[in-house]
C-alpha cells in the first residue's frame, strides 16, 4: 500500500485596482489530501511541512476527510510529509512562482520616451538621406 | 477608457479602423516635413504619458486623453503623431490594444483634425480650450458608437461613460486654454 498525496490549491481571485485592468490571484490556502492507494482516507495521518531550507512550517493531523490545510508564505516552496501508521508519503509544494511582477511604471514611461526620440532621430536620419 | 482593449471588437470593425488609419495616415503623413519632427515627438511624448494621468470617478476611472490639444499643437501631423503614442500605450501600459490600434487611432485622431479644422477659424486661447473639451466628447462619442455596433448591450452604459469623461473634458480644456495662451504669447509661429 501506497500513501498518496493530492495537493488542492484553493485559487482567490484578487482584481487590483487601477486603469489598466489587471486580474491577479493570490494561493491563500492550500489543502492537502492523503488517501493510500485503493481510496482509503488517511485519517488522523501526522502531517509535517517543512520550509525550502528544512526548517518545520507547521504540523498538524489530518482530518477524516484525509485533509489538511495551511496558509503559505508566498514566495516559499513546502515539502509536505504524511506519516500514518508505518506509511510515508512526501510532495512537494511550490508556491514560489506565483509572484507575478510587472516592470515599474516609471521604466514604461522611460522605455517609451526613448522609442519616441530613436523614432525622431530615425525619420529625420532617412529624411535626410533622400534629399 | 477611450482605449478599446484587444478580443472586444469584431474583426471587421478592427480590420475596417486599419484601413481607415491607414489611409488617414497616407496623406496626412505626406504633408509633414522633416522640420515638424521635433515638435511631432516632443508632443506625441506628452501624449503618451498623459493617459498615466487618471482622474477617479465611482468605480471606474478615465484618464487625460489630449488629443485636442495635440491636434491644435501639430494639426495634419497629430494623426501619426496619436498612432505612434498609442501604439506604445498599447505596447508598454496595455492601454488598448494591438489588434484595436486603428479603431483607437480614428476615435482619438479623428477628433484631433476636427479640433485642428475648428481652430483654424478663430486661433485664440479660448476657443482652444473648447475646442480641446469638444474633442475629449467626441473620442467618447466615437468610441462608444464602435463599441455600440460590436456589442448591443454597451448601449445603456454610454451614458454613464459620456458622465464619467465630463471631468476629463474640464480639465483638459483648462489645460489647453493655458497652454495655447503660453505659446500664442512666447512663440506664436508653433501654431498655425
Amino acid at each position: 500500500m501506497r500513501v498518496v498525496v493530492l495537493l488542492l490549491v484553493l485559487l482567490m481571485v484578487l482584481p487590483v485596482n487601477a486603469h489598466r485592468m489587471h486580474v491577479d490571484y493570490k494561493i491563500n490556502e492550500i489543502e492537502i489530501y492523503a488517501w493510500y492507494s485503493g481510496g482509503e482516507k488517511v485519517v488522523n495521518g501526522d502531517v509535517k511541512v517543512y520550509r525550502s531550507d528544512g526548517s518545520l512550517y507547521i504540523e498538524g493531523r489530518t482530518d477524516e476527510n484525509g485533509t489538511f490545510r495551511f496558509k503559505p508564505e508566498i514566495g516559499e516552496s513546502y515539502r509536505v510529509v504524511v506519516e500514518s501508521i508505518g506509511h510515508r508519503a512526501e510532495c512537494d509544494v511550490n508556491v514560489s512562482k506565483v509572484i507575478v511582477r510587472e516592470e515599474p511604471l516609471y521604466l514604461k514611461v522611460v522605455s517609451g520616451l526613448g522609442y519616441l526620440m530613436g523614432l525622431a532621430g530615425l525619420s529625420m536620419f532617412i529624411a535626410r538621406r533622400r534629399r | 477608457m477611450v482605449h478599446i482593449s484587444d478580443g472586444v471588437l469584431s474583426p471587421e470593425i478592427w480590420i475596417t479602423g486599419y484601413v481607415a488609419t491607414a489611409i488617414i495616415l497616407f496623406f496626412t503623413l505626406r504633408r509633414m516635413n522633416v522640420e515638424d519632427v521635433p515638435r511631432v515627438s516632443i508632443v506625441t511624448s506628452a501624449f503618451f504619458v498623459a493617459s498615466l494621468i487618471h482622474v477617479p470617478i465611482g468605480p471606474t476611472s478615465t484618464h487625460l486623453i489630449l488629443n485636442g490639444l495635440v491636434g491644435i499643437l501639430l494639426g495634419y501631423s497629430s494623426y501619426p503623431a496619436i498612432f505612434i503614442g498609442l501604439l506604445l500605450q498599447a505596447l508598454l501600459f496595455q492601454h488598448g490594444g494591438i489588434t484595436t490600434l486603428g479603431i483607437n487611432t480614428l476615435d482619438m485622431g479623428l477628433p484631433a483634425l476636427i479640433s485642428y479644422q475648428i481652430f483654424r477659424l478663430k486661433s485664440n486661447p479660448v476657443t482652444a480650450g473648447l475646442v480641446c473639451g469638444l474633442a475629449v466628447f467626441l473620442a467618447v462619442l466615437f468610441t462608444s458608437s464602435v463599441l455600440i455596433l460590436s456589442c448591443e448591450e454597451f448601449y445603456e452604459f454610454a451614458g454613464v461613460f459620456f458622465v464619467a469623461h465630463v471631468p476629463i473634458a474640464i480639465v483638459e480644456a483648462i489645460i489647453s486654454t493655458f497652454v495655447v495662451a503660453m505659446i500664442m504669447r512666447v512663440k506664436r509661429e508653433v501654431i498655425t
